[in-house]
């Protein structure tokens, strides 16, 4: 027989039966008892996490990533557990797959076939090289994930980089899109 | 009181003749048996490990000779030989490099060496020619292994030593007496075969390979498949009473075994609980082989081998939790069917705009589809669920704003790069400004989400790896490969494809869990509506309180799960389990309600959960803490079973 884990803040007996009852003093003496028992179970968390902070001062305490995933794996039939163990493959593959091609088209064409304009007339080529880089970021990504666990503040850090330039392109965007002229040499205008 | 710590004393004596006995402990609470210890590994260089072997310990009773009483020990890189000359009834000094003078050292009957004091201590060399002096003058010295790292030959010993970085890997080596009868192999205590069997790790290393010839070699060993022996320790007799130099690998010519140096990190230190089983330091005391896999157990950085126990592979939590050869079918059948049936259906892209772009025959449904799968990362479905569990749904607006966001985009952005026709924002960016915008805007971009890829991967599979106990890096690698094969393979037009049969699955996926969560939502929660028939202990025992009928027995099996166990095997005042009468309902009988304590639950987290959940770094060990608390889950829940026996009490 599974069980549920971790234990979830307990669904109050007398409450289910007090909301049958249509009587106003049982049904708030549950949802009091409910509350109750909902902190107590936070408390039980709290205690839980602080021992770990005890016993590992750089634990991380957040649990509440496997909430599903714990459900998933104690309450539902199997088969069941199968399928949504591929959804989430599912959901990780699809938008990896978006990424690394959005990677591949990035650099194929800004930059490869930028930097070999002779190239593009070649089509079969071109197709080779869009297959190479497509791969080859797929591979980056593995080897980062390998690695992840090390490098997580260099991620952090990359993100924190990165997200300094967001405000950047957006301007470039909004200028490019919404400006008829603009202060530098446009080389064309869309309109 | 519940959460304090008790400590128990209690003496065992030894019986007369040699004996090994096996010393465990365990504690019984809610009818749940506790019988294992906690491990802490920590040191600077490796994260915090916390291990939980079977709480046992070695106990042996052996004859031991002693000769003389007093002995000196200079440590080195650290090892317990100390605390265990001290349990051996020596007395023990503690010695510093300067500390090595002819009075002080007048007073010892030996001199221990730690192990590599000659490569950590600064303070020893310098008073070598003083501890020379004292084995000339029929002294004993016994130094344990050192590195030869910068090791002069003729510091070590009187005479000159080299030292090789030779090892005996095998544990099982064997070990050839090479001079029977030297003292040092027989008094106070003979050393024999028996002393080299159930060594771990190694069976040395170190060893001299050149010495004086003034020098005896006593034992020699070497692994299977090499060619000779090549392993040596050196011994040295000057006729007055024994002096001896041992440069070479402390249990190399001991049968401390289980000091065995272990990986190169300090985690190898001696083997702590031998210690206390009367351990013997170099000198050839007579021992009985050593308990290894607790030694192992706790010792080891080496993951595998950590988590391993011997009766109970690491395979995710609880055997009932694995998912099963059905869920593997389902598993690998959908991910493995779509992602061949996407290369398989795209393998003849020719042109770079389908490859890149996807064919302009792809449907408006295909293309909704993939941009939802785009969207929806693992992370959505792993941590979303947990968020609404830790703070409610009120995150659910942020994502209001997105279906505008897609709008937007389609009336404003997309017309404009479909009339341009081209293949990324950047492109149309280099048409409108110049290159230069064109390249610094594509580089963030392939900066920013290309090293951020990784994490596209890693953060599903760091959380699926531990609970399901997979192995991290193949979980990793194997789905990597499998986008890798589809999307290199069909491009767009594959990434389209099959993201639209992953939307199937994940929609599938999701309605069924919603079918089994609300078919589990207790009575009266759920669609089923207020329950029919009062069944107290069918709701109870999925909670954390109870409710029981008043004059129900409390004695026989409810009595020995939950709180009423609490009650009973404590103190009456320790106990916390209050019970109150709640109002009754009106269409039931009254009822007494009675409520566990928070600690009623922390039998669940207990023994204390170690290594975290979601710790962000690729080792195995939180899977095993997961266990061993889904374990104290189970047990706990084993015995809530028994409660039922209880319901034909009112």
């Amino acid at each position: 027989m599974r069980r549920r884990w971790p234990p979830p803040s307990p669904p109050p007996a007398p409450g289910s039966s007090a909301r049958g009852s249509d009587d106003s003093a049982a049904e708030a003496a549950a949802r009091s008892a409910m509350i109750e028992a909902n902190r107590r179970a936070e408390a039980v968390r709290g205690e839980a996490k602080a021992a770990l902070l005890a016993a590992d001062p750089r634990a991380k305490t957040k649990d509440s990533d496997y909430v599903f995933i714990t459900f998933i794996l104690t309450e539902l039939p199997h088969g069941a557990i199968g399928l949504l163990v591929a959804v989430m493959f599912s959901a990780a593959l699809g938008s990896k797959a978006s990424e690394l091609n959005a990677l591949g088209t990035t650099t194929t064409i800004d930059f490869w076939r930028q930097l070999r304009p002779l190239a593009a007339a070649d089509e079969a080529r071109n197709v080779r090289v869009a297959r190479w880089f497509t791969a080859l970021w797929g591979v980056v990504a593995v080897s980062f994930a390998l690695f992840a666990g090390f490098a997580e503040n260099l991620i952090e850090a990359i993100n924190i980089l990165g997200s300094i330039f967001y405000g950047v392109i957006l301007g470039i965007f909004l200028v490019a899109f919404f400006f008829r002229r603009v202060g530098a040499a446009p080389s064309s205008r869309p309109r | 009181m519940p959460g304090d710590p008790a400590r128990f004393s209690f003496t065992v004596t030894a019986p007369p003749e040699p004996a090994t006995a096996r010393l465990g402990a365990s504690v019984r609470i809610h009818g749940a048996r506790f019988d294992n210890q906690r491990v802490e590994i920590r040191y600077d260089h490796i994260p915090p490990q916390l291990l939980q072997p079977a709480a046992t310990m070695k106990a042996v009773s052996l004859e031991l000779a002693i000769r003389g009483r007093h002995v000196g020990y200079l440590p080195g890189a650290g090892d317990e030989v100390a605390a265990s000359l001290e349990q051996m009834g020596y007395a023990v000094t503690p010695l510093t490099g300067a500390a090595l003078t002819p009075d002080t050292l007048r007073t010892l009957d030996a001199v221990v060496i730690g192990i590599r004091a000659f490569n950590t201590r600064k303070d020893l060399t310098e008073r070598l020619p003083a501890l020379f002096a004292y084995v000339e003058g029929g002294g004993t010295v016994i130094a344990q292994y050192n590195q030869s790292d910068g090791l002069s030959p003729d510091w070590l010993a009187p005479f000159r030593l080299h030292i090789s970085r030779d090892r005996v890997t095998d544990e099982h080596a064997p070990v050839t007496v090479l001079a029977p009868g030297h003292p040092a192999l027989t008094t106070p205590n003979r050393i024999t075969q028996a002393d080299f069997e159930g060594w771990v790790q190694e069976r040395g290393l170190y060893f001299p390979d050149q010495w004086d010839e003034r020098f005896t070699a006593l034992l020699a060993s070497g692994d299977p498949g090499r060619s000779r022996s090549r392993a040596v320790s050196s011994w040295r007799g000057t006729g007055k009473g024994i002096s001896s130099t041992r440069a070479s690998r402390g249990f190399a010519s001991s049968p401390r075994a289980c000091r065995a140096r272990i990986g190169c990190s300090p985690i190898s230190s001696p083997c702590a609980s031998d210690a206390t089983t009367g351990g013997r330091p170099a000198r050839g005391e007579r021992a009985a082989g050593c308990a290894r896999i607790p030694y192992l157990a706790q010792r080891l950085p080496v993951r595998d081998r950590v988590v391993r126990s011997p009766r109970r592979a690491a395979r995710g939590l609880l055997p009932v939790l694995l998912v099963n050869l059905l869920d593997w079918v389902v598993l690998l059948g959908t991910m493995l069917g779509i992602a061949t049936y996407g290369s398989w259906r795209t393998r003849q892209v020719r042109s770079l705009s389908t490859y890149l772009r996807g064919s302009r025959s792809i449907g408006w449904g295909t293309i909704g589809l993939s941009v939802m799968a785009t969207q929806a990362s693992a992370i959505t479905f792993l941590s979303i669920p947990g968020q609404g569990f830790e703070s409610g749904i009120g995150f659910i607006q942020n994502y209001f704003g997105l279906p505008l966001a897609l709008v937007i985009v389609c009336a404003v952005f997309l017309p404009i790069y479909r009339r341009l026709g081209v293949y990324t924002a950047y492109e149309f960016l280099g048409r409108r400004f110049d290159d230069k915008t064109r390249l610094l805007c594509a580089g963030l971009f392939l900066l920013q989400r290309g090293l951020a890829a990784g994490v596209t991967i890693y953060a599903p599979a760091i959380i699926l790896s531990t609970v399901l106990g997979w192995r991290l890096d193949l979980v990793i690698v194997g789905s990597g490969l499998l986008v890798i094969v589809y999307t290199v393979t069909g491009g767009s037009q594959a990434v389209s494809l099959t993201q639209k049969w992953q939307m199937a699955v994940i929609f599938g996926g999701m309605v069924t869990a919603a079918v089994v969560l609300v078919s589990k939502l207790p009575d009266g929660l759920g669609v089923t509506g207020p329950p029919t028939l009062p069944a107290p202990w069918e709701s109870c025992t999925r909670s954390t309180c109870r409710s029981i009928r008043p004059g129900a027995t409390l004695s026989g099996p409810a009595s020995s799960a939950g709180c009423f166990s609490r009650f009973r095997t404590s103190a009456p005042t320790s106990h916390r389990c209050s019970a109150t009468s709640a109002a009754p309902p009106a269409r039931e009988p009254p009822r007494a309600r009675v409520q566990c304590n928070p600690e009623d639950t922390h039998a669940v987290l207990h023994p204390p959960a170690g290594r975290l959940p979601l710790r962000l770094l690729p080792v195995r060990p939180s899977s095993r803490v997961l266990q061993s608390i889904r374990v104290a889950a189970a047990r706990r829940g084993g015995a809530r079973r028994d409660v039922p026996g209880d319901r034909g009490a009112p």
